[in-house]
């Protein structure tokens, strides 16, 4: 097992250096480039413009560059925004808890409302209710989050009043704990209506075919009861696979918060991401990139260890 | 007999079957249908009828909906109806060439690296790794800012960006066949490379390529109307069902003037619906035994 979590510690950094030269690579194809603000001024000469080159470590080959920034990367220096001015690393650092409040919030309840209609299913294989389920939970991993988005706001912010339509804190003052969840619920549930087709026909799956394995037929036949057989012996062993989708899903609802927090103005990274493509702001851009790249390959190296650990089936060589 | 007859009978019996499973699952035939209506619409209509997407002032800004412009105005005052017309070929277009782009790049770097193994499976598959940890949405959004948007950029980034999926599929499907026996008496009479992989290893994986592209048409469509929603995708004046939508941000477009939003909305939901009905009815007609 320790050689297991040491091999994919490994692999996880094989990968996020992988992105760290894709990122940055991209990042130099960009048009513009740190010296552009001196090249407009006229009253720069060329031995000055060549000077803050030298200075910016511009002159020497691309790969010095990378690994320049990248020792400053792990040092946890992304430079300075084009736009504000501001260490990125503070930037981003400002957006991130909105970005994983929203996600973490998404997930669980993808997973909350996902895994009852899943087992459900399940349990009235081919009745119209599995049917209903299944047919609904399909179309909705096909409406775009962003019109999903408009649509709770339309029904919940609009008609309904019931809950806020943009942004994260109540302007009103009041209670502030309060005033966040009831901001969270939309965006949150926009990211996360698409993700739970996924889960609960997963679910669904998972549940029809540990229903037929020889330990549930012999709890059956023990004569243990019938809901000891599906939620003990069943539902907690079909629930292991699970585990693999949800490591699959975490770069794309990270993906989806991007476009879902523009609808309702979230202030998170998806937000300035956005805001920073618009300006191109690539300092700013780049740290997102790899912040979330830190984010995704955590999780899914605590999701794989997890995994492991509750499945002994999996071999770890 | 000849040989030849016998094999085509089996062929032919094969594709029956498969059309017979995919003519039953009626949501697939749904998709087809309504799939094919649209298809047809946003391809023709535009021959048979003036539709005018691009003049300004046709209307009132968010004019409401008139006889003469029946979906109302966008705010230029631009025909929302003919945008919807035009949005659904870019939308269509885009699906497609990126999908084709995508298999392009996938399909040959999963054969190499499931058929000649070794360094380059690692390397090819260390690099669909990264690609596919990683949010795509964001890289393109990154190539987007780099490139600049355009449609002709959005079909190529979103193109080179989704082809992991269908080299990890190819290299997991040609790892099976090649331990197969036929693979391996093919061998064993000495076949080229070449003959293995054209003649066993790619039409023993043309059912689950056929099945991810459907499935990754969706994707991509989903992908340009996100990208065109966020400014980043298909320009205006051009018009694509994203861009549409983005032009709806404001509260008062989207508390009082919904013909301006949810037809595009609507269009896409539609589309992206029946293009993955018709992915779901491929993959229990072609292969009967694929779980999930």
């Amino acid at each position: 097992m320790g050689n297991y979590i040491i091999r994919r510690i490994a692999s996880a950094i094989v990968t996020f250096l992988g992105i760290t030269i894709l990122v940055y690579f991209m990042s130099t194809l960009a048009p513009g480039s740190p010296l552009d603000a001196l090249l407009a001024d006229p009253g720069m000469t060329k031995e000055e413009i060549a000077r803050h080159a030298t200075e910016l470590g511009l002159d020497k080959p691309v790969y010095i560059q990378y690994f320049t920034w990248l020792k400053e990367l792990l040092h946890g220096n992304m430079g300075f925004s084009y736009t504000t001015y501001r260490p990125v690393a503070e930037v981003v650092t400002e957006r991130i808890g909105a970005t994983l409040l929203l996600t973490v919030t998404a997930i669980l309840l993808s997973y909350i409302i996902g895994i009852p209609l899943g087992l459900f299913s399940a349990l009235k294989p081919y009745s119209a209710a599995d049917y209903s389920i299944s047919t609904i939970a399909f179309i909705m991993t096909g409406i775009p989050g962003f019109f999903l988005g408009m649509i709770l706001i339309y029904i919940f912010a609009v008609k309904l009043r019931v809950l806020p339509y943009g942004g994260m804190y109540d302007p009103s003052g009041g209670n502030q704990v309060l005033g966040v969840i009831q901001h969270l619920i939309l965006p949150a549930l926009a990211i996360a209506m698409p993700e739970i087709g996924k889960i609960l026909r997963q679910v669904r799956a998972n549940m029809l075919e540990v229903l037929n394995e020889d330990y549930v037929r012999t709890a059956r036949a023990k004569g243990v009861k019938e809901w000891r057989v599906i939620i003990v012996h069943a539902f907690r062993n079909a629930l292991i696979p699970l585990v693999t989708i949800f490591s699959g899903s975490v770069p794309f609802m990270i993906g989806g918060s991007v476009v879902v927090e523009r609808v309702f103005g979230w202030p998170g990274l998806g937000t300035l991401m956005v805001d920073s493509i618009t300006k191109r702001d690539y300092p700013v851009i780049m740290g997102i990139s790899v912040i979330i790249t830190v984010v995704v390959l955590v999780t899914n190296l605590l999701v794989d260890v997890l995994y492991a650990y509750l499945d002994p089936r999996i071999t770890y060589n | 007999m000849s040989k030849n007859k016998v094999n085509s009978g089996v062929k032919q019996s094969y594709i029956y079957d498969a059309a017979k499973r995919f003519v039953n699952h009626k949501l697939a035939i749904t998709g087809t249908i309504i799939l094919l209506l649209l298809i047809i619409i946003v391809i023709f209509l535009p021959m048979i009828m003036h539709l005018d997407p691009y003049s300004i002032n046709r209307g009132l800004p968010f004019s409401a909906p008139t006889k003469d412009l029946i979906l109302g105005a966008d705010g230029m005052g631009r025909d929302n109806f003919a945008r919807l017309i035009y949005g659904g070929r870019v939308s269509l277009l885009v699906g497609f060439l990126s999908t084709l782009i995508n298999i392009g790049i996938g399909v040959p770097l999963g054969l190499i690296a499931g058929y000649y193994g070794k360094t380059a499976d690692a390397i090819i598959m260390r690099i669909a790794d990264v690609f596919m940890c990683f949010p795509s949405i964001i890289l393109i959004l990154v190539l987007v800012s780099i490139i600049g948007p355009s449609i002709k950029s959005v079909i190529f980034i979103i193109g080179i960006m989704g082809w992991p999926e269908f080299a990890r599929l190819i290299r997991g499907n040609v790892l099976s066949i090649s331990q197969k026996e036929y693979v391996e008496s093919a061998r064993a009479i000495g076949a080229k490379d070449s003959r293995i992989i054209f003649r066993y290893l790619l039409p023993n994986s043309l059912s689950p390529i056929i099945v991810a592209a459907t499935f990754r048409v969706a994707g991509a469509i989903l992908q340009e109307s996100s990208l065109s929603f966020l400014g980043m995708g298909v320009q205006p004046p051009q018009a694509s069902w994203g861009n549409m939508l983005n032009g709806a941000q404001s509260l008062t477009v989207l508390t009082a003037r919904p013909w301006v939003w949810i037809p595009p909305g609507l269009m896409l939901v539609i589309t992206i619906c029946c293009v993955n009905f018709i992915g779901d009815g491929l993959r229990d007609a072609l292969d009967p035994y694929m779980k999930v």
